[in-house]
């Protein structure tokens, strides 16, 4: 039986355990503070350089863009305490060194070329931050402060996006073979990614097909018809892309696919079905009437995101049709 | 640690209206996890895994059956119910020892349960999109749940164990140092990643040190994988988790409960 009077006392075990383990604790901050020598620098940083945006070899390494600014001590430490929480740890220093370009930008008073430029290009909006970008500067993914776990995980989906982006920038640049390459690599890499469009199948093969390899190219769409992974229920009876697909593989004509695509508010089908269309005859060697859908394509929507029209003008400029030029901004703000 | 205390609490912590606000609050929780499952990306399975392990489910779930001051489910007064067990001679640091085990045994069920139920909706949704569901139950997300839960439980067993006025005052002081913390460094990793230079090395460790006390949580994979020293993250966990139940026994030891103070 407890005496009453003994109920609240504190026992001696918990406090003797609550003292030892505070002073072990400051002994630990105050020993890693003064004494422990700081980590070697796990990543060796490169300095930075302007963007080539002629450059096509966008299937290399990544670049990773670590901006930061530099204008006081305050943000001085706060860079220095990102970069440690991110870059000190063993796996996330592991992959940036075997994947990745990393290049360090500071942002200050004094300098101008090329950090400044690079972080409007960016659209950087926040400090200290990363970006990842193709070898072009084509954005594939922003983050800023984040669990080192987490941005492991984040570096990774910035591998698995690259494919998809690059083969979309591939294709605005009319270079189907590495559009086709890239393709390849991201079914390989992670078929069905959510990076992956629902319209991927439709490009590649249209790459394909400007490779001159037919049967890889029905391939690939008949795949797309059989694996697709959406149910039923949720593709609804119109199915958009399927008419697309039905009249790349000759189960429809041209009419039949506009006809299919006239309940379209916001011009996404009458973007991809011209583009299809004009593709298709394109290839088929009747270029006038290519021209002609692909000018509609390319005239549905001036909107970054829609992807078809800015393949249609590129297409239409490579036939020497006169189109505007695209805004270099429209493509980086993809990244929002 | 007491049998009847812990019996009688876990009883408590089984009454309806927890029951009915745990079952809305899990079922959200779970689609949104498993939802997140099934998308095959590493962010994705990265978000599920941070919600189902991390510090989230352990703060909501003890602070909701724990706090007599929060949710009382049986409509009594916290001095009233304290005065009736203190009337018997239990020890305080056996009563405060009981709460914790108890609350951290429920917040494991809780999250079990959770766990158990996400997996279900993400292999439900997973059929119906020919996907594979995403595992994110590994080694470090045990570890992880089970020192988020004995850790976070600690704290709300010592805000709970204070008179009202005070704990509602602490309540908001440890959210303004949270929002803080979040707001200037972001997480919790931050710990081992203060050894600049630029700053005065005084002010480093002092302020490591006091700021440390609010960080409760654990992060697993960043003490397993850090260059640094990961014995300090070891120990300040640790000693918070002592330091928050000999606080609680102490503030219970110099309350006092009488019914002629109800």
């Amino acid at each position: 039986m407890i005496e009453p009077g003994r109920t609240n006392l504190i026992p001696k075990t918990l406090l003797g355990l609550c003292i030892a383990l505070f002073i072990m604790r400051a002994s630990a901050v105050f020993y890693g503070t003064y004494f422990q020598k700081a980590p070697a620098k796990a990543i060796t940083w490169q300095q930075p350089k302007p963007i080539d945006r002629s450059r096509r070899d966008l299937l290399s390494k990544p670049t990773l863009y670590f901006f930061y600014e530099d204008y006081s001590p305050l943000q001085k430490v706060t860079a220095e305490v990102f970069e440690s929480m991110l870059f000190q740890n063993r796996e996330v220093a592991r992959l940036v060194k075997d994947e990745f370009i990393p290049v360090k930008v500071a942002i200050n008073t004094s300098n101008s070329e090329p950090a400044k430029s690079l972080a409007n290009t960016l659209g950087v909006y926040q400090y200290p931050s990363i970006y990842i970008t193709l070898p072009n500067g084509k954005s594939i993914h922003q983050v800023s402060w984040q669990s080192d776990r987490m941005f492991h995980a984040f570096l990774n989906d910035a591998l698995i996006a690259r494919a998809p982006k690059a083969a979309g920038a591939a294709l605005e640049n009319l270079d189907w073979a590495l559009a086709c390459e890239a393709y390849e690599l991201a079914f390989k890499e992670h078929a069905y990614s959510p990076y992956s469009g629902i319209c991927d199948e439709i490009y590649w093969s249209i790459a394909l097909r400007h490779q001159n390899n037919e049967a890889k190219a029905k391939q690939v769409l008949e795949r797309e018809w059989k694996e697709r992974r959406i149910p039923e229920f949720i593709r609804g009876k119109e199915d958009w892309p399927k008419p697309c697909i039905d009249y790349l593989l000759g189960k429809i004509t041209a009419e039949e696919l506009e006809k299919k695509a006239t309940l379209d508010p916001h011009s996404y089908k009458k973007a991809l079905s011209q583009y299809v269309i004009g593709e298709n005859l394109l290839l088929q060697g009747k270029r006038d009437e290519a021209i002609k859908a692909l000018k509609l394509s390319a005239e549905a929507s001036k909107a970054y995101y829609m992807h078809d029209s800015k393949y249609a003008r590129a297409q239409l400029r490579q036939l020497g049709e006169k189109v505007e030029d695209e805004k270099e901004e429209s493509d980086l703000r993809s990244i929002y | 640690m007491n049998k009847a205390i812990f019996l009688f609490t876990m009883k408590r912590y089984f009454h309806w209206v927890n029951l009915a606000v745990g079952t809305i609050l899990l079922l959200f929780c779970s689609i949104t996890c498993g939802m997140l499952q099934t998308v095959d990306t590493p962010l994705t399975k990265e978000a599920a895994r941070s919600f189902l392990f991390g510090p989230l489910i352990p703060i909501m779930v003890s602070y909701l059956v724990i706090s007599p001051q929060v949710a009382n489910s049986q409509r009594r007064k916290d001095g009233e119910y304290l005065s009736l067990i203190f009337s018997r001679p239990i020890e305080r640091w056996s009563y405060v020892v009981t709460k914790w085990l108890t609350g951290s045994t429920f917040v494991l069920l809780v999250m079990t349960l959770q766990v158990a139920l996400s997996y279900g909706i993400s292999c439900i949704v997973g059929a119906f999109f020919s996907v594979q569901p995403g595992n994110v139950l590994d080694g470090y997300a045990i570890i992880d749940g089970i020192l988020n839960t004995l850790g976070f439980t600690a704290l709300v067993v010592f805000i709970s164990s204070m008179p009202q006025r005070y704990a509602a005052i602490v309540v908001l002081l440890y959210a303004y140092i949270i929002f803080l913390l979040s707001f200037t460094v972001g997480t919790a990793s931050y710990l081992d990643s203060l050894s600049i230079e630029q700053v005065s090395k005084n002010m480093t460790a002092i302020a490591q040190l006091l700021f440390s006390i609010f960080c409760v949580g654990f992060d697993s994979y960043h003490v397993v994988n850090s260059s640094n020293l990961p014995v300090a993250n070891v120990l300040i966990y640790m000693s918070n988790v002592v330091l928050y139940l000999t606080l609680a026994t102490l503030v219970m030891s110099y309350r006092e409960f009488f019914y002629a103070n109800d």
